[in-house]
């Protein structure tokens, strides 16, 4: 009995051990985040490849020797996982303090109050960027998202597969639909084997482009809740996917599987495919995924005119700031940094758009390599033909890029017609946008 | 009155006066629920509290980002108009009820080959747990991407013997079998059970049977089959409800989208898309409890079916 009474005692206070660290451990996780305030610890977010990593995490090295007191933990994923990871977090009130934005979810995010205004941070010196850079990371009144830099969207070409296929690469300065897909069948026919002529441009945003060209807009600026186009204009759009895919584009089944996959996976970064739809700012990652020389192109317009193809310089990305952030002042240092800094220009270089910054453009000329001085030149070159940027996506449209994608393999699959496409994505989006 | 009678005088003895504890009984009592709370408290925090908040953001309008609005049975009516909601449950319930039979056939035909005693049953045992314990996984998910794609393992085998493969998880028509081979694959967990349950019926059966010259066949169908019922019955409902709730392998395979074409739009990949992507956690949460709702009633239908199958030894 004693033996046993004992044991008790041991086991009673054994459990009594495990009740105690269990509910201290809940303490310690409640506690530690309060306790965090204002004590300089960020957390800064982006999405990207491989280069894009290391070079941010050297810019967090120099920002912290430079900074004592701040210490900066980089969160990254690709792009379609950052989001689900952004909501989550931001829902959890866990949000990153130093979020990388994209003009698709600015809005979002701006319109729901998770985001600080910029305006209202001091030690963030904007003074640098003109106004139209401003304007697009502007949300009503307050300016939600500092524009990282500008870049375009334009057709990749690969010049090794081009020069296999004995071809020249076409004057983009002129070319038109017809030609696209007259050299895209062309290249996948002499190419041969698993490699196709060009992979399909369809994005959102190459629906952008292509309304664009129409002079029509994916969202209605003037009507907030509608769509800005026409249902002939978006059926002739999925009538020329078909068209790509019948002319040699890729199969169905391998536009799917690619969308599902990785940047480095993809079709035209693995030279299976030659040519590409990218933005200008990732030349460098296609290159050194693939291997190849790459050449950027205006895409194609229906009347040969470079003035008409629908194209515009979009802010690349935004710095944004969590309204959760316990540590705005710190933050707002980090994004002057990012911003304002020649040194951290010079790591970043052109891999998020062109600086908008002019300083910043300017200290970083001498270090680009012979593929960024392309992009630089190539937005200076084709800005005569430029057209003013549509407005930031609105609130609700942070699932559009998908749904896009969707109706686009249902269309590929034909198991939708392009009328029937356009009634149910059209439908979708609305509902989407309205709501929001 | 005599009987109310009864009952209130049976109610004026209070329970704990029934017999009194002894101090150190008392002690043992405290003991055990000192033992269960780190249980309670995960129980309450981690599983009750969660399920009675989404309960009411499923009355809610709620975008995750702004404190939930009201708006009565809407999420739930929106249902009925939602033909990507219904193309989500048509997907799940031919995964279920395509996966998980085969899935336990697999696991009983191997269940008794290895039942047969051979030499070492504990390593083919082990071998054959392991995918239990990885299928659900991401790592297998990804390398199940690996292994169906237009350039994997499948394809490539296939090419050996010079049949050309095909896209299988970018397919429409094969991407959900691809999920349905996953899930087959991991019969691991269901066959140990069952390697149990054949370990329990008693030689003397087969003995019997066997002396009276009932073949091997007729031995399965007349002893092994019915002995093992509570078994197949207790695989078959733990099976149900995991493949209800599937969402990892789908979710990795198509690389969130559920794709190619919504094929492999599992119900509870909807649900994230809606609640995570759409910014819809109002509506993502009603959608959690139709889930809840329908595998309660697969369960229930189960054992009530269960009275006309099952047959206790006992």
């Amino acid at each position: 009995m004693k033996n046993f009474s004992r044991s008790t005692r041991t086991l009673t206070a054994a459990a009594a051990a495990v009740v105690l660290t269990v509910s201290l451990g809940a303490c310690g996780n409640g506690g530690g985040d309060s306790a965090a305030a204002g004590d300089g610890n960020l957390r800064f977010s982006w999405w990207g490849s491989d280069p894009r990593h290391v070079a941010n995490q050297e810019i967090i090295d120099m920002f912290e020797a430079e900074n004592e007191g701040i210490t900066i933990e980089g969160e990254y994923s690709d792009f379609g996982g950052y989001w689900d990871k952004l909501a989550t977090t931001t829902a959890g009130r866990d949000a990153p303090d130093v979020i990388t934005m994209d003009e698709k979810y600015l809005q979002e995010y701006a319109g729901r109050g998770a985001l600080a205004d910029l305006s209202t941070l001091e030690g963030l010196d904007t003074s640098k960027f003109d106004d139209a850079a401003l304007n697009l990371g502007r949300y009503e009144d307050g300016l939600y998202g500092l524009t990282t830099g500008q870049n375009a969207y334009v057709i990749m070409a690969n010049q090794d597969l081009f020069a296999q296929a004995g071809m020249e690469l076409p004057d983009d300065t002129t070319w038109t639909w017809d030609d696209y897909y007259r050299i895209s069948a062309e290249l996948t026919e002499k190419l041969g084997g698993d490699i196709v002529g060009t992979e399909y441009g369809a994005q959102d945003v190459d629906l952008r482009i292509w309304l664009r060209q129409q002079g029509e807009n994916l969202y209605n600026e003037d009507e907030p809740g509608t769509v800005g186009y026409s249902p002939e204009t978006l059926t002739a759009w999925f009538e020329h996917l078909l068209e790509v895919r019948d002319g040699g584009g890729p199969s169905a089944a391998r536009y799917t599987e690619e969308l599902s996959g990785s940047f480095e996976a993809g079709g035209f970064a693995t030279n299976r495919a030659a040519m590409g739809w990218y933005w200008s700012n990732q030349l460098s990652a296609v290159e050194s995924a693939s291997g190849s020389e790459v050449t950027m192109l205006r895409p194609p317009s229906e009347s040969g005119n470079a003035a008409e193809n629908g194209m515009y310089y979009k802010a690349s990305m935004y710095w944004s700031v969590s309204s959760q952030s316990d540590d705005q002042e710190a933050a707002a240092e980090f994004v002057n940094y990012l911003a304002n800094n020649p040194e951290a220009a010079k790591k970043m270089l052109v891999d998020r758009g062109v600086p908008a910054n002019p300083d910043m453009a300017a200290a970083i000329a001498p270090e680009l390599n012979e593929t960024d001085q392309t992009v630089v030149d190539f937005l200076e070159e084709i800005s005569p033909d430029m057209a003013a940027a549509p407005l930031p996506s609105p609130v609700g449209a942070g699932g559009v890029q998908d749904t896009v994608k969707r109706y686009v393999s249902e269309a590929l699959f034909d198991n939708l017609t392009p009328a029937e496409a356009t009634e149910k994505l059209t439908a979708e989006i609305e509902g989407m946008i309205s709501a929001g | 009155m005599s009987a109310l009678n009864e009952m209130s005088g049976l109610k004026k003895e209070p329970r704990g006066k029934k017999r009194k504890l002894t101090a150190a009984e008392r002690k043992e009592e405290l003991v055990s629920y000192l033992f269960l709370a780190p249980w309670l408290v995960g129980l309450a925090i981690i599983t009750i509290g969660p399920m009675a908040a989404s309960l009411y953001l499923s009355f809610t309008d709620y975008n995750l980002l702004q404190p939930p609005e009201w708006t009565g049975l809407d999420n739930y009516l929106r249902m009925f108009e939602d033909t990507r909601l219904q193309n989500s449950l048509g997907v799940t319930f031919l995964y279920v009820f395509v996966s998980v039979p085969l899935q336990l056939i697999a696991a009983l035909a191997l269940a008794l080959i290895l039942d047969r005693g051979m030499r070492g049953l504990s390593f083919y045992r082990s071998v054959y747990y392991l995918p239990s314990l990885l299928g659900g996984s991401v790592a297998i998910a990804v390398l199940w991407r690996q292994i169906f794609g237009t350039s994997g393992l499948i394809n490539q085998l296939l090419a050996l013997v010079g049949i050309e493969g095909m896209g299988w998880i970018a397919d429409p028509s094969t991407a959900l079998g691809t999920l349905m081979v996953l899930n087959v694959w991991t019969f691991g967990a269901p066959m140990v059970i069952f390697l149990a349950g054949l370990r329990q019926i008693p030689t003397m059966y087969y003995e019997a049977a066997a002396m009276d010259g009932a073949s091997k066949v007729r031995q399965f169908t007349t002893i092994t089959a019915p002995l093992l019922t509570p078994i197949i019955f207790f695989n078959l409902v733990l099976q149900i409800i995991g493949a209800f709730q599937s969402f990892t392998q789908a979710f990795v395979v198509s690389g969130g989208t559920g794709g190619p074409a919504d094929s492999t739009m599992f119900f509870t990949l909807y649900l994230y898309q809606q609640g995570f992507g759409n910014f819809n956690m109002g509506y993502a949460s009603a959608m959690a409890w139709l889930l809840l709702l329908i595998i309660a009633a697969f369960t229930f239908i189960n054992f009530i079916a269960s009275k006309w199958w099952v047959f206790y030894d006992d």
